[in-house]
């Protein structure tokens, strides 16, 4: 259960926008209800080995190669210039992945994967949802993206329960398959993240939401 | 079995079965509630079984004490280890507690954590004991000030009550910083 994580040309400044007080410190974990997401550690190699060297999951990212080589595991798990990456933990056990690469243009292209053990139990869901609020309410990201090859019905279910919306077709090359494959992508504005948000959550951000419309008519908010 | 723990003015024992329709009255109060990360909401008195039904009162670490003043349960407060949260908070004990909205502002609960901090660092829990609240929680935080407490890291932490997740500050407090007064 996984979508694929579009590789794209790293860029320059970061477009975080103005930062909380409260979250001067940096912030590197998230518990959800089940889950806690932390930054990959060098000792997960061998266990994202096993669970990423699944075909079943390496065939549905675009950048997990396989065979996997516990070498190229480690090289994966370091993330890029503009990547955040969580890990996906449950009850002391990496069970899968999470996060994204910001564009130069502020959004943010959404990438999960569950080791195949772990699918059906809506982990994914419940990680992703984080994530997404993590990008939105803490790094201020205007909205993300995301895309999942077409043979891939459980990463098009998470991403519908999140609030995403099909926004066309694609060719995204998939590593493992050594081709480009077909892929639905989807986009998901900041506006739409928070009204998928429980009612409480909304009253907060709404003032956010009007900051960033007004932004983008070029009126101050 | 571990003993009771007595303070100036509240005396702190392990929750008992017959403590739930008392627990269940002061926490299903959304003031209370709102600040906290574990229980469900709406909270029953079947939720309030279950929390004690999750102590064992053999060890401080694994049981939660309800802060008793003039014999009435005013709040709780536990020093438990959870391991699903050890990444986020470090590999000790992790100091939690709530009040009784009605019982706010005495200092009761500075009183009860100063109380069981200096019992768990006596009996040994190790040399760092970690505790946090949401980040807008300034009184929660201020208790953890007095007590010696220092910011350590900022994370997102669901909020069962509310639904998602929201700012959390993570502080932790080092035996040599604990303040006995």
């Amino acid at each position: 259960m996984m979508v694929a994580c579009a590789v794209l040309p790293a860029a320059a400044r970061s477009a975080a926008g103005p930062t909380n007080p409260f979250l001067r410190l940096p912030m590197v974990t998230i518990a959800t209800h089940r889950l806690v997401l932390r930054p990959f550690r060098r000792s997960d190699a061998k266990e994202f080995t096993r669970l990423a060297g699944d075909w079943s999951v390496a065939s549905m990212t675009s950048d997990i190669p396989h065979p996997l080589s516990e070498g190229q595991a480690r090289g994966w798990l370091k993330p890029g210039r503009r990547e955040v990456r969580f890990a996906i933990e449950l009850e002391g056990r990496l069970i899968g992945g999470a996060g994204y690469y910001q564009r130069r243009s502020g959004t943010a292209e959404l990438g999960f994967w569950l080791g195949r053990e772990w699918w059906g139990r809506g982990y994914a869901t419940e990680a992703t949802r984080a994530v997404v609020h993590y990008g939105i309410e803490v790094k201020r990201l205007p909205g993300f993206t995301s895309s999942h090859f077409v043979d891939n019905n459980a990463s098009a279910g998470v991403l519908r329960k999140l609030g995403f919306e099909p926004t066309g077709r694609g060719r995204i090359i998939c590593t493992a398959r050594g081709y480009e494959v077909e892929a639905v992508t989807y986009w998901l504005p900041a506006r739409y993240a928070v009204q998928a948000q429980p009612v409480m959550a909304r009253a907060a951000s709404a003032g956010r939401w009007r900051a960033w419309l007004s932004r983008l008519a070029g009126r101050p908010a | 079995m571990i003993d009771a723990i007595r303070t100036d003015r509240l005396v702190l024992r392990p929750v008992h079965p017959d403590d739930a329709e008392a627990i269940r009255a002061q926490i299903a109060d959304w003031d209370v509630m709102r600040w906290l990360s574990q229980p469900p909401w709406p909270y029953t008195l079947q939720d309030a079984v279950d929390f004690i039904g999750s102590c064992s009162p053999d060890d401080l670490t694994t049981t939660a004490f309800a802060i008793t003043h003039a014999g009435a349960v005013i709040g709780v407060i536990d020093m438990r280890i959870n391991p699903a949260l050890l990444p986020l908070r470090g590999p000790g004990p992790h100091l939690g507690f709530w009040l009784g909205r009605a019982h706010w502002g005495n200092g009761y609960t500075t009183e009860a954590a100063r109380g069981l901090l200096a019992s768990a660092f006596a009996a040994g829990v190790g040399d760092t004991v970690y505790s946090g609240a949401f980040a807008d929680n300034a009184a929660s935080l201020r208790v953890q000030e007095k007590l010696g407490f220092v910011r350590n890291t900022e994370t997102l932490v669901f909020a069962r009550p509310r639904g998602r997740e929201f700012p959390h500050v993570n502080t932790k407090l080092v035996k040599s910083a604990f303040r006995t007064a």
